[in-house]
């Protein structure tokens, strides 16, 4: 279907991901156009590539970065293996606050809301495009208990400690909840399955006792409607309330 | 101006669902409502009309404020009033469709008011207790329109505030303000006539205006509600604000634990620019203003305005010393007006209707209606807005219906961790900025848990200091280490290894964090340590003295029969 492939078998499809500093610094693209054949939004992902790296958000808008739906196909299709869309993720929230150092916590909000916490080699990136030192994101994101640095289970339980939840019986939701996932407030699972935390207050205080998993909140609470919930661990379930 | 034409139409369209042709159905989904099931009435609702080939419009609305009835839905059928249905579930959803709208069976059973008149068994919505002795002006709307239809808010005067503040003096407008002797409902009760005042006054450019939308108070929902279910209030209230202070760019600050909140606020956001009512020349009058959303990340602290602003900043949400107030030196170094969601929630109403008129209600120094979140040990949760001057009996027992489960009263937490719980002496006691600071308390932002006999208030008071633990940005000492302390000393105490000088300490402790502290939290965070030794010594005197726990609540006093650990 493509013409250029044949060609291209020649150079052999790498293995191992190029790491950050070869991508930045001798940028393994061979320039092949693959990319911008497989884009289905016509976008050329190289090149929006090269904006970001060089921090030219208003070229990257420009070159339409905004219309990138994430498909991922151009990463897949790359033959040196560059992680082209994970890269266009963070450009794309990047130039939505035009480099703007402060614009500092909604991109770390969002850089979390897509990749499930702040990976440390995008954190770099940050720092690099927004001129910070690095120490100060970390300081930031050390700061506010949304930001995380190590990625959750997959999926995040959260507690209500707020005062309603706490006066109706919060305290020993925690415990049940602990004894059944086998971890202690903060932990994660070994299998990655569960991340138990607590949450100051969701605003659905009638409701007390309040648990979330990922962005599903379950109300009134108790020690049998914990045992439910954790049960059917494959089904999204529904409420159980 | 929105043209005659559009308000018109608007209202025609209103006209359509309020006395409509077929049947209009209003599911209420604020985060209340889907955490108590909503979505899947929805659901079943809509496939139920299907099945039995009914036209029908289905509206998704705020929350009526009436927490403890959710998930709701509200019928209009052509020719009857809106009646309110509580309780429900998918079940019995889809057999009220069938037997109210094919059937002509109002469902007794399962309504709780019909909306002005009582019909056949039904109540008259607005006499039922929980209603009855409530005032809502800044939340008249919620759970009455669709949150994501401005038109719906314009029929029913929506933006005819700021219409009227384009054709006034911006002084006038903050005279207005002034004279209404509205007072600032996020937490210090400040004038915010006067707020405004300073700020248009101060020779800077740019000025900003922040919606302060943080609400950090845990077991309160005040903002959420009304951000949720009426975003246009807010939003119309920052409008006239910034057009008064002269400011040109706005921001409103919301926690990231609430996406529906953001997710509404941004919808009603672009509906604003369509109809000009942002961005540059609105409403053909040379004003210009934008307002952008910024999410908070999870610390309470940021709620106090000068941290609010080192996160707007993009830095650690640190308070610093004021004065500066914000409003000489904000943002950027320039003059900022920040105010709560609940105190702009309140301008549109008091410049369309007068100063006076908002004057007339509430006691002394304290004008106008406070919205509080009631929750805990109550009858009926949910959110209320009463006159000042309320009495705290009349709210727990008359529109909270009491304590459920024929248990006793023990006590009632305002203001969050800022504030105190206060006994029964105390419920006769008028609620009003001053009467409550008497008694140790504060207003808050408009948290109010109820406490029964169940609660320890050791564990209470050893609760609020775990949390201004944690939430302490840890710049001062006597804030970072004195809360520690204490904490340590409470924890103690629920662990029956109580001393006999813990109480003096604690008191020492509380003089010392609350003098020397730099903010807000670290000022009030002994509040409710104090507030629990005022009103009940006895309790802590029986954990430490007897090791005993009356409540049954620390748990290593009565299972560990008093050994230690
Ligand atoms: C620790 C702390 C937390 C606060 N949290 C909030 C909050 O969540 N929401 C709020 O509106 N004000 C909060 N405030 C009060 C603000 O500093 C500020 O007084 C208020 O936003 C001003 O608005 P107002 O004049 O409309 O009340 C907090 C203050 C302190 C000290
Ligand atoms: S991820 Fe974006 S740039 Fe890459 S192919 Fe898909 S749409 Fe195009
Ligand atoms: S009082 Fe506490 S929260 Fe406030 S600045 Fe000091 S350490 Fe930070
Ligand atoms: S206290 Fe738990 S949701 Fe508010």
């Amino acid at each position: 279907m493509n013409k250029i492939a044949p060609v291209l078998s020649f150079f052999k499809k790498r293995d191992d991901k190029p790491s950050d500093k070869e991508l930045i610094r001798e940028n393994p693209c061979i320039d092949c156009s693959l990319c911008l054949e497989v884009c289905d939004k016509g976008l050329w992902p190289s090149i929006l590539l090269e904006d970001i790296k060089n921090g030219r958000f208003a070229d990257s808008k420009k070159h339409g970065i905004d219309e990138c739906n994430d498909c991922g196909d151009c990463t897949t299709e790359c033959p040196m293996s560059i992680p082209l869309f994970k890269y266009l993720r963070l450009g794309k929230i990047l130039s939505f606050y035009n480099g703007n150092k402060s614009g500092l916590i909604p991109i770390l909000l969002e850089l979390q809301s897509n990749f499930g916490y702040l990976p440390k080699d995008m954190v770099s990136h940050i720092a690099r495009f927004l001129k910070l030192p690095e120490g100060h994101i970390h300081s930031v994101a050390s700061f506010y208990k949304s930001l995380r640095l190590t990625p959750p289970g997959r999926r995040h339980v959260c507690i209500c400690r707020g005062t309603a939840c706490h006066i109706s019986g919060a305290p020993q939701l925690t415990r049940d909840t602990e004894k059944l996932l086998g971890i202690k407030e903060g932990e994660t699972s070994t299998d990655n399955e569960y991340t138990l935390d607590n949450v100051a207050c969701v605003g659905c205080c009638a409701l007390a006792p309040v648990i979330t998993v990922n962005s599903e909140t379950y109300g009134k609470m108790n020690s049998d409607k914990v045992q439910k919930l954790f049960k059917k661990t494959d089904t999204k379930d529904e409420n159980p309330g | 101006m929105i043209t005659a034409d559009f308000r018109a139409k608007a209202e025609k369209e209103w006209q359509k669902i309020t006395n409509p042709s077929i049947p209009q159905i209003f599911i209420g989904m604020a985060t209340c409502g889907e955490a108590a099931g909503a979505l899947s009435i929805y659901k079943s609702i809509e496939s139920t009309l299907m099945k039995n080939h009914i036209e029908a419009r289905i509206h998704k609305t705020g929350c009526l404020g009436m927490c403890y009835c959710e998930p709701m839905v509200d019928i209009i059928k052509p020719g009857q009033p809106r009646i309110t249905y509580r309780n429900l579930e998918p079940e019995t959803a889809a057999e009220l469709i069938t037997d109210y709208l094919v059937n002509n069976n109002y469902r007794t059973d399962l309504a709780l008011g019909a909306w002005g008149e009582a019909i056949d068994g039904i109540p008259n919505l607005f006499e039922i207790d929980f209603l009855k002795y409530q005032e809502r002006t800044a939340l008249k709307n919620i759970g009455v329109i669709n949150p994501e239809d401005i038109s719906q808010y314009i029929a029913r005067g929506g933006y005819k505030g700021f219409e009227k503040a384009l054709c006034t003096q911006q002084d006038e407008i903050i005279d207005e303000v002034e004279k209404s002797g509205l007072r600032g409902l996020g937490g210090a009760g400040f004038p915010t006539g006067f707020k405004w005042k300073e700020c248009r006054k101060t020779e800077s450019y740019p000025k900003y205006l922040i919606c302060n939308a943080d609400e950090g108070d845990p077991g309160a929902y005040m903002d959420r509600s009304l951000l949720e279910s009426d975003p246009h209030s807010v939003l119309e209230g920052m409008l006239i604000a910034a057009y008064a202070i002269g400011c040109s760019r706005g921001f409103i600050y919301i926690r990231d634990e609430y996406p529906l909140a953001i997710k509404r606020v941004r919808t009603a956001i672009e509906q604003m620019g369509q109809y000009e009512l942002l961005g540059e020349n609105i409403l053909d009058s040379g004003f210009n203003f934008d307002i952008e959303i910024r999410e908070g990340a999870g610390a309470f602290v940021c709620g106090e305005e000068s941290a609010l602003l080192a996160s707007i900043e993009g830095n650690r949400g640190m308070p610093r010393h004021r004065p500066p107030y914000p409003a000489e030196s904000g943002l950027w170094g320039k003059p900022t007006d920040i105010n709560n969601v609940k105190t702009l929630a309140n301008i549109p109403a008091i410049i369309t209707n007068g100063a006076e008129w908002f004057a007339d209600r509430g006691t002394g120094s304290s004008k106008g209606t406070a919205i509080f979140a009631l929750t805990g040990k109550v009858a009926n949760r949910g959110l209320i807005e009463v006159p000042m001057g309320i009495t705290l009996r009349k709210i727990i027992f008359d529109i909270g219906g009491g304590i459920p489960n024929g248990k006793e009263f023990k006590a009632v937490q305002t203001g969050g961790p800022s504030g105190g719980c206060l006994p029964a002496e105390l419920l006769e006691l008028p609620i009003a900025f001053d009467s409550l600071a008497v008694a140790g308390s504060i207003m808050g932002s408009g948290g109010m848990v109820v406490l029964d006999e169940d609660t320890c208030m050791v564990d209470v008071a050893r609760f609020f200091l775990d949390f201004a633990k944690q939430e302490s940005c840890g710049q001062c000492i006597p804030c970072r280490l004195g809360t520690k302390q204490m904490f340590d000393i409470l924890d103690d105490i629920t662990k029956g290894k109580g001393r006999q000088t813990d109480i003096d300490m604690l008191l020492e402790l509380s003089e010392s964090v609350a003098h020397t502290s730099l903010c807000g939290l670290g000022r009030t965070a002994p509040n409710p340590v104090l507030t629990t030794l005022r009103y009940f010594q006895n309790e802590y005197e029986a954990h430490i003295n007897h090791k005993r726990c009356h409540a049954n609540v620390c748990r290593l006093l009565v299972e560990e029969g008093n050994i230690d650990e």
